[in-house]
C-alpha cells in the first residue's frame, strides 16, 4: 500500500502506453470521465476541448521518465496512477484508472492541484 | 445498455457547458445540457465519450463554429480533396480530416476563414497566391523584374566571379 509521503515511482511502461493509446483513440466508448474533472477543466480552460485534455495527458505519459503515484482503494477495479501533466503551461493533477479489462479508462482527475495533491 | 463498470446505473444528468469569450480565457456564458451518464453506488457521476461529444457539439454551435458535417460539405462544394484543401489552407496532413470527423474543432480564426470560403469571399486563386510555395516561385522569377526597373538602376551580373554591381550602359536622359 502506497502512502502519501512515499516518493513518486516510475509509471510502468505497459500502463503508460495503453492509457496514452486509449486517450488518443477515436473510440468514444473507451474513455469515461468523472463529472467533476470535465467541469473543472472546462471552467479553467473555457477555450479548450476534451481532446486537448486527453492529448495533454497522453503527451505526459509518452515520457518514459514520468513518475507518479499508484492509487489504491478506488471503488472500480483496475490500476490507478496519479501524475502531473501540463496544459497551456499550467501544471495539472491527473488521475486515471486503466480498468481490469484493459480497454476502458476512467479519468478521475484533471485539475489544478488541490492542497492534498502537492505531495505527488 | 451494459454498464462499463458493474454496479453503475444509466441516468440522465445536466452538465454545465462553458462558452468562452472571444479572447478565450473567460467564460462568456454557461448553459446546461442534459446528457446520458453513469452513476455509481455512491452517487458519483461519470460521462462517456459520446456524452462529451454531445456537450462539445452544443458548445461549438454556441461559439458559431462550423459542424463537422458543414466542414465536409464546404470541401465537397469546392470540389477539393482533403489533401488539396489542407495544402491550400496550409494545414497539417490530418488536421482537416480531424475536423470533418469531429475529432477536433477549428479555431475561431480558422472558422472565419472557412466561412469566407463558404460565402465565396475568398477562392482558390487567393489561397494559392498566399501559399509559401507560390512565394518561393515568385522569388525564383524575380530576376526578370529588372526589365521593369529604371534603366540606371544597378543590376547584378550573372558572372559569379565578378559579383560587383554593374550599371547599364545607356545613360538616363533628363
Amino acid at each position: 500500500m502506497a502512502h502519501d509521503k512515499d516518493p513518486p515511482q516510475p509509471i510502468p511502461a505497459s500502463w503508460r502506453k495503453k492509457v496514452a493509446s486509449i486517450l488518443r483513440s477515436s473510440d468514444k466508448g473507451k474513455v469515461i470521465v468523472h463529472h467533476r474533472p470535465r467541469v473543472e477543466f472546462e471552467a479553467r480552460f473555457p477555450n479548450a476541448w476534451p481532446y486537448d485534455r486527453n492529448e495533454a495527458m497522453a503527451s505526459a505519459l509518452d515520457d518514459p521518465a514520468i513518475t507518479g503515484k499508484q492509487i489504491f482503494g478506488m471503488r472500480e477495479d483496475g490500476e490507478v496512477w496519479a501524475f502531473w501533466f501540463t496544459f497551456q503551461r499550467v501544471r495539472l493533477y491527473g488521475k486515471i484508472n486503466l480498468t481490469s479489462g484493459g480497454e476502458i479508462i476512467i479519468i478521475y482527475s484533471a485539475h489544478v492541484p488541490n492542497k492534498g495533491d502537492k505531495h505527488l | 445498455m451494459k454498464p462499463p463498470v458493474p454496479g453503475w446505473k444509466a441516468i440522465k444528468t445536466k452538465v454545465p457547458v462553458h462558452i468562452p469569450s472571444i479572447e478565450g480565457d473567460q467564460i462568456a456564458e454557461t448553459i446546461e445540457v442534459t446528457v446520458d451518464a453513469w452513476v455509481d453506488e455512491e452517487g458519483e457521476i461519470y460521462l462517456t465519450g459520446e456524452s462529451e461529444e454531445k456537450l462539445d457539439a452544443v458548445k461549438a454551435r454556441y461559439m458559431g463554429l462550423m459542424s463537422p458535417q458543414q466542414i465536409r460539405e464546404l470541401r465537397e462544394m469546392l470540389g477539393w480533396t482533403q489533401q488539396q484543401i489542407s495544402e491550400r489552407l496550409q494545414l497539417g496532413a490530418k488536421t482537416w480530416t480531424r475536423w470533418e470527423t469531429g475529432k477536433e474543432r477549428p479555431s475561431r480564426s480558422m472558422n472565419l476563414m472557412l466561412n469566407a470560403l463558404m460565402d465565396g469571399r475568398i477562392d482558390a486563386t487567393y489561397l494559392d497566391s498566399r501559399h509559401p510555395n507560390f512565394m518561393k516561385c515568385q522569388t525564383r522569377i524575380q530576376p526578370f523584374r529588372k526589365r521593369t526597373l529604371p534603366r540606371s538602376f544597378p543590376t547584378w551580373q550573372d558572372d559569379s566571379t565578378n559579383p560587383s554591381p554593374a550599371y547599364e550602359s545607356t545613360p538616363v536622359t533628363t
